[in-house]
């Protein structure tokens, strides 16, 4: 009966051993992500519509995160514009990037 | 002003009342209630103070006017048959800010305040809409209102409450010439049982540099 590691072709433990110590060797692809996460800070529901690709988001009230087109996001960032309360305090940002 | 005469005796043993007088009203910060109050930031058995989250957002009151601040209690006389009122046994029921408000936006803090629906808002359309529908009876709120009194040195007093509500109808006066002002405006607080018993609805307090030594 002939040797079930050779006929299969297995890997002597040696070849494994070198390539744990090897890492470098392996390589990873990342995929860069199209779509940054966007949370709004205001307790209300929130249409918006992307400047660039023309996309609704809808933000369901406070603390909640819409994953929004990278091209998308400076239009969004611009409804940060600090705007002053009538008392003198300052409302903070409508959106953050998480 | 010292008396010449009639002083109580044990003069060594009389607290007097400062000089510092408190003028107009207080910033009215609120929160659901649902957010964590500090606990005992002081390690002196009171909680208070608010930390907004996008969560539990604070909002802030815009130019509250005729702002006051009450308690409700009931009250009734022990009344002995052969000598009369012996005393009084007093409970309390609550605390209440009243105030009216004459900013109106966003809407997004006006539903809260007139116990209205969660707002939409389109930016698209540049529009806001406030559902005006039955009161959600289980919406609660902490409430916090500081004062300065002495803006140099930032000495001020605060008042917060655990649990409050917008309670009691509200009335919004159009008048011809004068700005929209909603009056009737009241948070009511009430007993918070999670906290102990000499702070269940809440706490006074009071920062002063040069007083406090």
């Amino acid at each position: 009966m002939p040797d079930a590691r050779r006929s299969n072709k297995v890997k002597p433990l040696k070849d494994y051993e070198e390539m744990l110590w090897h890492p470098e060797e392996v390589t990873v692809k990342q995929e860069e992500k199209e779509t940054v996460s966007i949370m709004l800070h205001r307790s209300k529901i929130v249409k918006i519509r992307g400047e660039v690709t023309g996309k609704q988001y809808i933000f369901n009230g406070g603390g909640s995160i819409v994953e929004v087109d990278k091209k998308d996001v400076e239009g969004m960032m611009r409804n940060n514009r600090v705007r002053q309360s009538c008392c003198g305090s300052f409302s903070s940002p409508y959106f953050s990037i998480v | 002003m010292t008396l010449v005469t009639g002083t109580p005796l044990g003069g060594a043993n009389i607290v007097t009342q400062e000089d510092i007088y408190l003028e107009g009203a207080p910033t009215i910060y609120f929160q659901d209630a649902n957010a964590p109050v500090m606990v005992d930031p002081a390690l002196d058995g009171l909680n208070w103070q608010l930390t907004g989250t996008p969560t539990y957002l604070i909002y802030e009151v815009g130019c509250p006017t005729d702002v006051t601040f009450s308690e409700n209690i009931t009250m009734n006389d022990v009344l002995c048959d052969n000598v009369g009122v012996k005393g009084v046994v007093q409970q309390r029921n609550y605390f209440e800010f009243s105030f009216s408000i004459m900013s109106f936006f966003p809407l997004d803090v006006l539903t809260n305040l007139l116990n209205c629906g969660t707002v939409v808002e389109d930016l698209g359309d540049h529009t806001q809409k406030m559902p005006l529908g039955k009161i959600n009876n289980d919406q609660y709120w902490h409430l916090y209102a500081p004062k300065v009194y002495n803006e140099n040195v930032g000495d001020y007093v605060w008042i917060y409450m655990h649990k409050t509500q917008f309670v009691d109808a509200w009335t919004i006066a159009m008048t011809l010439g004068v700005p929209w002002k909603a009056t009737g405006l009241k948070m009511r607080a009430f007993v918070d049982t999670t906290k102990a018993a000499s702070q269940q609805f809440g706490m006074w307090g009071r920062s002063d540099l040069s007083v406090i030594v």
